[in-house]
């Protein structure tokens, strides 16, 4: 492992106790009864960008893994959610090349959505929860988690870029309809 | 080129065994919790002195506020309370009475009461950041008397139990969480049920038959029988009921007394044992 390697890793790792600690204590603390953006999700998708290798899907993995940690009920159900986003966003970052804004919004938040669907189906069969209304929740709750992620991914994403002067990987020629392929 | 494809399919392994292990971790944990709890304990440590300092901040930014800048409409606001406070202490006499008299009671029959709570005040400094979970991390732990499963309460009202202990800070699992269940009693009727969490600011009172009377506004005090809470802490109040044609069971909604989404102090009762003596000294717990 390199000594950059490392220095990526130490960084994000310590970016994942970052976006625990905000977004359990800062944010869920002044705003109890408000939606709050998914940091760690957000946190999840620019590795699948810019990290979509094997050290990305480790990393991922522990991130996920810090936010069970801070939990506290199961561990593990957040770690594969992010391994689950992070496999299925790395594989299309590799086919596609993304550098606008609104495609990163939009990644963030089908990755929500897909992080927290993942996550409810093994929170809701390993702790064997009687009932599960998920509609009401699924609508009020987690679409506006996606959207309040969306949102703040641009800004969040200039920060990452910065922090690891980091350009994204290039891939195929594929289009997808409302994302450009970038030169590099 | 060739390289490309190896790396995807490496990729791809890898993610499908993480995911795997995440998969086992959860099993494991759903199983024995203490692994989980051990591992929260480590974290919350680890984040406490940022949470504690962010604390004091909101609190002193939060004082700031109530004591200088919100102060319009305080003295109509004031006139309100005295009055209601009049009210009040004149109620407070009549009950008084009625509390001497239930002691003298008590004596001639020869029960004695020794209900009185003895407890930590710990303060929220944070809560869980997932959506689903419903936790809250508190400032006291087991270098202040505080163990795994003891109640905790806000004002008579119940918060939550705590679930695992570090030297210094606590996690108590909420009672609208999902995994909570608390044993109530209906206050008029003494209609005995389970009262579990149902996430977001609702809890769900089962068990209760369908022949049972209940009515919107009934009040749910904890029946001491779980040996956590002690008997007669308010739990919350039935805000919707549904008897079903087909169902054993009532499905009762409840609205938890406490708000739990404003919560600053709370306390943890270290003495979960109280007990009320009956009758010729037979003694329930």
């Amino acid at each position: 492992m390199s000594v950059g390697s490392i220095r990526k890793s130490v960084i994000v790792l310590v970016l994942g106790f970052i976006a625990v600690f905000v977004q359990g204590t800062l944010l869920r603390g002044s705003f109890p009864s408000m939606v709050v953006p998914d940091l760690v999700c957000i946190l999840v998708v620019f590795l699948s960008f810019y990290e979509p290798g094997l050290l990305g899907a480790f990393l991922a993995f522990l991130v996920g893994l810090q936010f069970d940690l801070a939990s506290g009920v199961l561990l593990g159900p957040r770690a594969g959610s992010s391994v689950a986003v992070f496999g299925f966003l790395s594989s299309l970052s590799q086919r596609i090349f993304v550098e606008s804004g609104t495609a990163m919004m939009f990644a963030v938040f089908i990755s929500t959505i897909v992080n927290f669907a993942v996550y409810m189906i093994l929170v809701v069969e390993f702790r064997h929860t009687q009932e599960v209304v998920v509609s009401d929740f699924f609508r009020l709750s987690v679409l506006g988690e996606a959207t309040l992620s969306a949102l703040i991914t641009p800004l969040i994403f200039l920060v990452l870029r910065r922090l690891f002067s980091a350009r994204p990987t290039s891939g195929g020629s594929a289009n997808l309809s409302g994302l450009s392929r970038s030169a590099r | 080129m060739a390289a490309a494809p190896t790396n995807r399919v490496q990729v791809a392994v890898a993610t499908f065994a993480l995911f795997c292990l995440a998969l086992f971790l959860t099993a494991y944990s759903a199983k024995n919790p203490a692994l989980a709890r051990a591992g929260s304990v480590l974290m919350t440590e680890l984040l406490s002195p940022g949470q504690a300092l962010y604390g004091g901040f909101r609190r002193s930014i939060s004082g700031v506020w109530t004591g200088y800048i919100n102060l319009i409409g305080v003295e109509a606001e004031n006139n309100r309370i005295r009055e209601r406070l009049a009210t009040l202490e004149a109620e407070n006499s009549a009950l008084l009475e009625f509390r001497h008299e239930n002691q003298r009671l008590r004596g001639v029959l020869g029960i004695l009461d020794s209900t009185e709570l003895k407890g930590v005040v710990a303060s929220v400094i944070a809560f869980d950041p997932s959506n689903w979970e419903r936790t809250a991390v508190i400032d006291r732990g087991t270098l202040s008397g505080l163990q795994p499963g003891m109640a905790v309460i806000h004002n008579n009202g119940v918060v939550g139990q705590v679930i695992s202990s570090g030297p210094s800070t606590s996690r108590v699992l909420l009672l609208t969480d999902h995994a909570s269940g608390i044993d109530a009693l209906v206050q008029g009727s003494r209609t005995r049920g389970v009262v579990e969490g149902f996430g977001e600011r609702q809890c769900k009172l089962r068990y209760v038959l369908a022949d049972e009377d209940l009515k919107v506004g009934d009040r749910l005090i904890t029946s001491g029988m779980d040996g956590v809470f002690p008997k007669g802490l308010l739990i919350g109040i039935v805000s919707d009921f549904k008897r079903t044609r087909s169902g054993l069971f009532q499905l009762v909604e409840v609205r938890p007394s406490v708000d739990l989404a404003r919560l600053e102090n709370v306390l943890v009762v270290t003495n979960p044992g109280v007990s009320v003596t009956d009758v010729k000294g037979t003694q329930e717990k």
